[in-house]
């Protein structure tokens, strides 16, 4: 599920495992209401995450992405997505607005899902 | 072997007395613990980082680590060239050698090499300003910082920071610089009258690379991967120099012992007890002279117990650290060249009063952030991780983290003390608080580099304060005088009340300028060892 976010992509069984292994080595392995929902609803991580790097909180949710997103770069097979994306200036500047507003309008509905999933946290 | 001389301490002060007094006929025993890394130097390929990513489906192994340390638990940070094939470098010294502070984060080492074996390979002489509180002139000094550069490889280019940093005798060639760098270097030789007339200089730093052969080492491959390994042995480090002087017979290495404390007899001898720290064992060695190299923090628990001085303050100096990621907009959506070193690619100076010479001047070094993979800074960014990461894929040929030193001198809100505990051996305690006048000098100091870079072109994002010790540059806890008093040391780096036990390590430096420290503890380390070796003669 994180690595169709991340990339679009299916990720091998390997990797999988590498992640599983990462949860423990990383003291990932409990699951706070955050990404329990994600769990029952994946759509919901694109909303959450964003609304998470901006308020700073589902740092649990954050931490995993991280986490398989530190798995994705560090294998061949997906290297390419992590390299520089060569253009021109002003296409730079137009690809780093459309990510910020992405950003922005994910927020709009991932905040005050994040905050009512906080409250109902025991 | 029977030993003239016991030094302590294989880093970069350790190796070059040591070298210097094997040099000048002297025999020498070094105790150190010696730790070294059994893990990752063998998966490292000697290959360029864009190749290595493309095909090694190990590299997971090394780029996060066999338990994947290699992940921040909090955005990145300084010690950030502590990846996992670095972590041996300080794994053992929180348990080793503790030290307790709720103001600063120290860093020591017991590795093979110290912290040499991760240090920024910057190599910056301190000038007769900067050395205005020294016993020792730059004329003195000069001599032994060439020696020291004729020993490890120094590289380096003849530009506006030459005023700052002489090039040493035998410089080799300056390393390249990469595309952004070259491009903001560019932005500022075109105005360099006017930023020069306002105190403010670039230029590439000299650096301990060699970039011509030098015997077993170099010439530097410019393979990107200096933050995870020394495939090429470019880059020095002062394990290249034990590993040298071992082949000498007047050289002896015994490693895995904490050297706990020295006492001085009537015979003209001096001991020196160590516990094994594998076997728990206490072994004790003698020589007619002792050189602690053990770094600052370690050479002063070392003194203190040794001294029996448990409560007493010493002054601690650490050069204040903030850095700032920028971004170069000439590179925005631009190819950079693949060929370049992770080292630092500029140096910039500001001077704002001429009249002081370089004395409270700040300095910032520009690097390149490519080779240490964008997941870390995923959580930096104020985006999604899905945004972010296509984000730094734009970014990254424009992206440079700018690391701004400052001076600093000894207050009495700066200093350590060996407090009882710590399993016998005694815990260092550190306290250090910059002073109102201080962090104002300090913030518009970095106001004015920041806004330097800003006219060049790269602008700063954010400014991060990573902590009091972050720079990872201790001294002045027995700093040197012409007339020593208590807890301080001469000209020889001879402790007050001693006979026969110098410290040639940054413990008796009395100011650090705004710059690297270790070329200037390598050659102060000769210079001693070499007064050392002459009286022994």
């Amino acid at each position: 599920m994180l690595t169709r976010y991340l990339l679009d992509a299916e990720c091998p069984d390997e990797m999988v495992d590498r992640y599983v292994d990462g949860c423990v080595a990383r003291s990932l392995t409990g699951t706070d209401t955050v990404t329990a929902f994600v769990d029952r609803h994946p759509r919901s991580v694109a909303l959450l995450d964003a609304a998470g790097a901006l308020s700073g909180r589902a740092g649990g949710l954050r931490a995993r992405i991280q986490l398989m997103a530190a798995i994705l770069e560090t294998s061949p097979r997906f290297v390419a997505e992590f390299f520089p994306a060569a253009g021109s200036r002003a296409r730079a500047m137009l690809r780093l607005t459309a990510y910020g507003l992405a950003t922005a309008a994910r927020t709009v509905i991932g905040f005050p899902l994040l905050v009512v999933l906080e409250r109902g946290a025991p | 072997m029977t030993a003239d001389v016991i030094v302590v301490g294989s880093g970069p002060a350790g190796a070059n007395a040591a070298a210097a007094l094997v040099e000048r006929g002297r025999r020498v025993l070094m105790l150190d613990v010696g730790d070294t890394d059994a893990t990752y130097e063998a998966l490292v390929p000697a290959q360029r980082f864009a190749l290595i990513r493309e095909w090694d489906a190990g590299q997971h192994r090394y780029f996060l680590g066999e338990r994947f340390e290699g992940i921040p638990d909090t955005g990145v940070r300084v010690g950030a060239q502590l990846t996992p094939p670095r972590t041996y470098v300080t794994a053992s010294a929180a348990r080793l050698t503790p030290s307790q502070s709720t103001t600063f984060t120290a860093a020591e080492s017991l590795a093979l090499g110290g912290l040499g074996n991760a240090w920024g390979a910057g190599v910056f002489e301190f000038d007769s300003a900067e050395l205005a509180d020294w016993p020792v002139s730059i004329t003195e000094l000069r001599p032994h910082y060439d020696a020291v550069a004729a020993r490890i490889g120094v590289s380096g280019a003849t530009d506006d920071l030459s005023r700052f940093f002489p090039q040493p005798a035998h410089a080799m060639p300056p390393l390249e610089i990469d595309s952004s760098a070259d491009q903001i270097l560019r932005a500022y030789q075109a105005k360099r009258e006017s930023f020069n007339a306002e105190g403010l200089f670039l230029g590439r730093p000299g650096m301990a690379v060699s970039t011509e052969a030098l015997g077993d080492r170099g010439p530097h491959e410019y393979r990107d991967m200096d933050f995870w390994a020394d495939t090429d042995r470019s880059v020095y480090r002062p394990r290249w120099t034990i590993a040298e002087l071992r082949r000498s017979n007047a050289f002896e290495y015994v490693g895995r012992q904490l050297v706990l404390r020295f006492a001085e007899h009537a015979d003209g001898t001096v001991t020196v007890t160590t516990r094994d720290v594998d076997a728990g064992a206490s072994r004790r060695f003698s020589a007619r002279v002792l050189l602690l190299g053990a770094g600052t923090l370690g050479t002063s628990r070392i003194v203190l117990r040794s001294l029996d001085r448990f409560g007493q303050r010493v002054p601690l100096l650490c050069n204040p650290y903030t850095y700032a990621p920028v971004i170069n907009w000439r590179m925005l959506g631009g190819e950079a060249r693949d060929r370049r070193h992770s080292l630092a690619q500029l140096t910039a100076i500001h001077q704002p009063r001429a009249e002081r010479g370089s004395r409270g001047s700040v300095q910032a070094q520009l690097f390149s952030y490519r080779s240490l993979l964008n997941f870390r800074l995923l959580r930096e960014l104020p985006l999604a991780q899905r945004d972010g990461l296509r984000a730094l894929r734009v970014l990254l040929p424009a992206l440079g983290i700018l690391g701004i030193s400052h001076d600093d001198s000894v207050t009495s809100e700066k200093y350590c003390e060996l407090r009882a505990g710590g399993g016998g051996d005694g815990c260092l305690e550190i306290s250090y608080r910059l002073t109102g006048i201080e962090t104002s000098r300090n913030d518009a100091g970095e106001r004015a580099m920041l806004g330097f870079f800003r006219r060049l072109g790269a602008w700063p994002i954010k400014r991060v304060h990573p902590g009091h010790g972050s720079s990872i540059h201790y001294a002045g806890t027995f700093p040197m005088r012409h007339a020593p008093r208590d807890l301080e040391t001469g000209a020889d780096g001879r402790l007050a009340g001693t006979r026969a036990v110098h410290l040639v390590d940054g413990s008796t430096f009395p100011y650090l300028p705004a710059k690297g420290l270790t070329f200037t503890i390598m050659a102060n380390a000769n210079r001693i060892a070499d007064l050392v070796a002459r009286r022994l003669a």
